[in-house]
């Protein structure tokens, strides 16, 4: 225990691992640690050990925990429907042990985790830590991968069975989501996002297909372990859309500095990379349209910190991110 | 008035950097109290600008709404104030702000892509561009060193 507001995690989380495993097992906690990283849910580590019969077992664990207060709404139960469909795949995904849906033992919505080695490296492909090559390399496995899971068979997984299916309408769907989230924590008018909105609803381009997508791919939602991509982490915003959506999201110049290498890794490579490992074309207007949607929700996601802020849920300070309109009306040529 | 805003902000933040933080233990309370710390200089150095601010943005939302309304597009509600605001008030003047701005909001959308109403949407967005530029508070948070 470090300090006094943990111990009712610690506790919980002990009750709850030991509800799950044979009684008289000798179940042992380490100390159980929140750790600093993550807007969105509340990540404490922890190991886990007890006895299998006679067969020692200790397990290395992550308890992600939904907030009082969380920049995100998102529902664990499609989560964790997500990973376990994910189980089944080539893509590395957080695995999920156990899961307390309603928060009955650990207060809130909960999914404990195996805790996978590697470290989150935001900039893993611009800090001169690695050599150029080895950069380029890794950039490559991130691109590869994303390009893995917007060409996943998500209906053979019965993906669709949790997760609406937009169909060439994935754009539409986005804004209207966006939006909704938008009017559900806007504490003041701001025209500012009005003009952005505007735009993009006359402008929603049309998908190829309906895909899986991420929702927020980027190193730092991704363990690194060695000069390779170990995992991709943070699955709570997945839904099925448009092919396009991760693409401008990890090509939004807002995220350069996360995503690209300079002279050698920009836009261009990355869109042709994408596009031949996914077979998909890239529309250079519909991509701009998602670098757009990319910062909107960004805006959105900063807005529902100051609403948390206000309302006294959030325990970090917000303010308005309006710097980031400057930047939509920017792409936008307004 | 002694302390000031500003001093007692300062003083605030003074308290929790030399008394509250050495004694904090654990990542996240650490980094939570240093996101505090960081929103409080931020506090110190503009919490002054906020009325002067609000007394420029007021008058240019103004002046960009009158524009409008005399090119025949409805408002929603008056351009004028409803009760006279005194000079200083600074809750007075963020509440004709929230006004102005709910005005604002609510026409804007039909200005877009209309070409005899392109340069009233150009003037709108001119006018947001400088306020953001203007600002007076800014976000705190970091992203972890590269």
């Amino acid at each position: 225990m470090t300090d006094e507001v943990e111990t009712p995690v610690a506790q919980r989380l002990h009750r709850f691992v030991a509800s799950q495993l044979p009684a008289d097992c000798g179940l042992q906690l380490t100390p159980v640690r929140r750790m600093s990283v993550g807007l969105s849910r509340e990540n404490w580590v922890f190991d886990a050990a007890w006895l299998d019969g006679s067969v020692p077992v200790e397990e290395r664990l992550i308890l992600r925990r939904d907030p009082e207060g969380s920049v995100l709404s998102t529902e664990r139960h499609v989560e964790v429907a997500v990973l376990r469909a994910l189980e089944r795949t080539a893509i590395p995904a957080p695995r999920v042990r156990w899961f307390d849906e309603l928060g009955t033992e650990l207060g809130r919505p909960s999914v404990v985790m195996f805790r996978e080695e590697g470290v989150c490296e935001y900039f893993c492909l611009t800090s001169d830590i690695r050599p150029l090559d080895v950069r380029i390399a890794l950039a490559h496995e991130f691109v590869d991968t994303l390009a893995a899971i917007a060409t996943i068979d998500w209906r053979g997984l019965g993906l669709d069975a949790v997760l609406p299916d937009p169909g060439r309408h994935g754009a539409v769907a986005a804004l209207d989501h966006w939006e909704g989230e938008l009017r559900r924590v806007l504490r003041e008018p701001l025209p500012e996002m009005e003009i952005v909105l505007a735009w993009l609803r006359n402008r929603a381009p049309e998908a190829q297909a309906a895909v899986l997508v991420h929702g927020d791919f980027k190193p730092g939602n991704a363990l690194v372990r060695g000069d390779h991509l170990a995992l991709v982490l943070d699955w709570e915003t997945a839904h099925l859309g448009d092919p396009l959506e991760d693409l401008g999201w990890i090509t939004n110049p807002v995220r350069q500095r996360e995503h690209q290498i300079p002279d050698v890794w920009e836009r261009t490579q990355i869109v042709a990379r994408w596009s031949e490992r996914t077979g998909y074309d890239v529309d250079p207007a519909a991509l701009l349209w998602w670098n757009v949607l990319a910062n909107f929700k960004l805006a959105v996601i900063g807005l529902t910190g100051v609403a948390e802020f206000i309302d006294l849920h959030m325990d970090r300070p917000y303010n308005a991110p309006l710097s980031l309109c400057r930047i939509m009306y920017d792409l936008m040529g307004v | 008035m002694r302390p000031t805003l500003a001093e007692q902000l300062r003083g605030l933040r003074h308290i929790l950097d030399h008394v509250v933080a050495p004694d904090v233990q654990g990542d996240y309370a650490r980094d939570t109290l240093l996101g505090v710390s960081r929103a409080l200089d931020m506090l110190v150095q503009r919490a002054g600008a906020v009325g002067p601010f609000l007394e420029w943005d007021n008058h240019e939302t103004r002046a960009i709404l009158h524009s409008i309304a005399s090119r025949g597009v409805a408002l929603t509600q008056s351009i004028d104030p409803i009760a006279p605001i005194v000079t200083g008030d600074v809750d007075a003047l963020d509440a004709e702000n929230e006004r102005l701005r709910g005005i604002l909001a609510a026409v804007v959308p039909t200005l877009a892509d209309r070409a005899e109403t392109h340069d009233l949407h150009g003037a709108v967005v001119a006018h947001l561009r400088e306020r953001v530029a203007r600002y007076p508070y800014a976000s705190t948070g970091t992203l972890p060193p590269r």
